[in-house]
């Protein structure tokens, strides 16, 4: 049959959503404001270091004691994180580890948005087509790409055999507007209940669809997050982010789902229910985490959030420190943004105390954890350069390494991920970890500096 | 020498190391941000998008005109209002139509060419209906239409 017989081509005129971000208008407000705090904090500095002589401490007992206090409040919130973490996750997997699926299998529009992802679609779309589920479609919207993704997704287009009969694909091509405006023109064409919202370079596995969407059974739940790993490894940067979505990311968002607050579906997978996303007027552009923003206010809404560790997404991490830290700088940022379009329902918990909650777990995550963390750091080499006290950093650091292998071990037996990660848990915080607080830190003082920012593409290799 | 200085010297070069390292990358990437970063321009308020759909199933529908062959005589014996002989299922023929185009797999439906039998049944006898339309009218005796 001729294929223009087969396709049809249709015009979609749509509304061209702003594209961030309204946080940069005040810079001069907010250096205005840190320039006063600063003032304040080294008059109050001042007033100690002449009041003190007429205490019982001396400067160097008051700076010792204080030292010491911190870095006790610092070990304590650490082990309560993580054990915390580990018991709610442990009690969360425990309930939908051994569970069946129920049966419950509508009609889904997975969509697909792609910005110069050309090298990755075909396999990403070959393992959207091996889905174990019957009822779906697919949907790629290329948001304006200037490489071959057009001519790639083109190939695609018509009705593609599937595991378990046809499955159609359709294609939308339209001009540059960022990855929320690329889902909502997708989730606006559909007319699926249910969305699955992944990224152009995201492989999912067999049962991803299937396990995900069993839990929307209840008809409380507005979306469901899924498992995201690596999928380019044996590298030494993916490795590490490899363990780090292991134990850091996918073991946090099972402790979450057990008070059925998960605060970011991730961007790789996503299942929504349409009636949610309808709910909270679609993705948002104006910050640069849409994935975080739309979490937030689905939570907001009253929807509940689940996580599927078995609806798994494999996409490609960055493997060049300067990729990496282009990625965290605008997860860091496009979170804060999130966090301060939220900043009401944060500050009174009264509203709505589970969205205030998540709120200050991540305020913790993002803004106070990356100082606290690079303060202690300091702390040791200071204490190591000056004092000479140089096995203090190494207890500091063994400590350390000790906890992030026993929570490496449990979250890879837990998750049945490679074993070898196990051996980069020993840098993982001293490196690893650090390297990430510091552009945290920096990418938090540019924000509230309103410094202006690109949104960056992370460069494909298939 | 012991271990533990050798070790604490180690982790002490590596986090410096590291400090730097970090550091260092996050002002290159800002350097390398700065200079590929491009003034905003002003975009339409609405947009326009191609959008290419697979036609849907029932605008592949393709019919291939039915032969309608002359009917056979019926091997019928008229008693009364009785009918006996049904057509027995061996002389069906079937001639297929395309009812369904699915790109690979075409579906098809038998058509028989064979006349439509009723099947066997019994008749009541017929009788023309009385006419209600006109009527008299007992009262007055006259014809009237209701």
């Amino acid at each position: 049959m001729n294929r223009s017989q087969s396709i049809k081509e249709l015009k979609i005129r749509f509304r061209n959503e702003p594209v961030n971000n309204n946080f940069n208008g005040n810079e001069w407000k907010l250096i205005r404001r840190i320039i006063i705090s600063g003032i304040i904090s080294i008059i109050l500095l001042l007033i100690i270091y002449y009041t003190l002589p007429h205490t019982v401490l001396t400067v160097s007992s008051l700076i010792e004691y204080a030292t010491i206090i911190a870095l006790v409040i610092f070990l304590f919130i650490l082990l309560i994180r993580y054990f915390g973490i580990l018991f709610f996750s442990y009690f969360y997997m425990n309930e939908y580890t051994f569970k069946p699926t129920n049966g419950y299998k509508p009609f889904v529009s997975i969509i697909v948005p792609v910005f110069n992802e050309a090298p990755v679609l075909q396999k990403s779309i070959s393992s959207l087509l091996n889905l174990d589920y019957k009822e779906y479609e697919i949907i790629i919207v290329n948001d304006g790409s200037t490489d071959d993704t057009k001519n790639v997704a083109e190939k695609f287009v018509g009705f593609q055999k599937a595991k378990y009969g046809k499955v159609k694909v359709s294609l939308i091509n339209k001009p540059n507007g960022g990855k929320a405006s690329a889902l909502n023109l997708g989730i606006k064409v559909s007319k699926a209940e249910f969305v699955l919202c992944m990224d152009g370079d995201s492989i999912l596995t067999p049962l991803s669809l299937k396990m995900a969407i069993r839990h929307f059974v209840n008809p409380e739940v507005g979306a469901v997050a899924g498992n995201v790993k690596v999928l380019n490894r044996k590298k030494f940067f993916t490795d590490l982010q490899a363990l780090e979505y292991v134990e850091g990311l996918n073991m946090a968002r099972g402790a979450q789902s057990a008070i059925r607050l998960v605060n970011i579906i991730p961007g790789p997978i996503g299942v929504f229910r349409r009636s949610a996303i309808q709910s909270v007027d679609y993705y948002s552009g104006d910050t640069f985490a849409e994935d975080a923003d739309m979490t937030l206010r689905l939570i907001s809404q009253g929807w509940k959030i689940y996580y599927e560790p078995k609806s798994i997404s494999y996409t490609e991490a960055p493997v060049k420190l300067q990729q990496l830290l282009k990625q965290r700088y605008r997860w860091t940022r496009g979170i804060i943004q999130s966090i301060r379009k939220h900043k009401k329902l944060m500050l009174n918990p009264t509203i709505k105390f589970g969205d205030s909650f998540i709120l200050w777990t991540m305020f913790y995550e993002a803004l106070l954890w990356p100082p606290m963390n690079i303060a202690a750091h300091l702390f040791f080499i200071f204490a190591a350069i000056f004092f000479g006290f140089t096995s203090l950093i190494f207890y500091w650091w063994a400590a350390l390494a000790l906890l992030d292998i026993v929570a490496a071990i449990y979250c890879i037996a837990a998750e049945k991920e490679e074993f070898r990660l196990v051996g980069y848990a020993i840098i993982y915080r001293m490196v690893f970890i650090l390297i990430i607080d510091i552009c945290k830190a920096m990418s938090t003082i540019e924000e509230f500096l309103g410094i202006k920012m690109t949104w960056g593409k992370l460069e494909r290799v298939g | 020498m012991e271990l533990i200085p050798i070790l604490s010297t180690i982790i002490l070069v590596a986090t410096i190391s590291t400090f730097i390292l970090a550091v260092g990358a996050y002002i290159l990437y800002k350097i390398r941000e700065g200079k590929v970063r491009v003034s905003p321009e002003r975009k339409p308020e609405y947009l326009e998008a191609e959008y290419f759909v697979p036609r849907e199933k029932k605008e592949h529908k393709v019919f291939i005109e039915e032969v309608i062959e002359p009917k056979p005589k019926a091997n019928i014996t008229v008693e009364g209002f009785e009918q006996v002989k049904p057509v027995s299922e061996k002389q069906t023929e079937f001639k297929y139509r395309v009812v369904d185009d699915l790109g690979d797999k075409t579906v098809v439906k038998p058509v028989s060419t064979n006349p439509v039998v009723m099947p066997k049944m019994k008749y009541e006898k017929y009788s023309l209906p009385t006419d209600d339309t006109v009527s008299k009218d007992s009262f007055h005796e006259e014809i009237k239409w209701r």
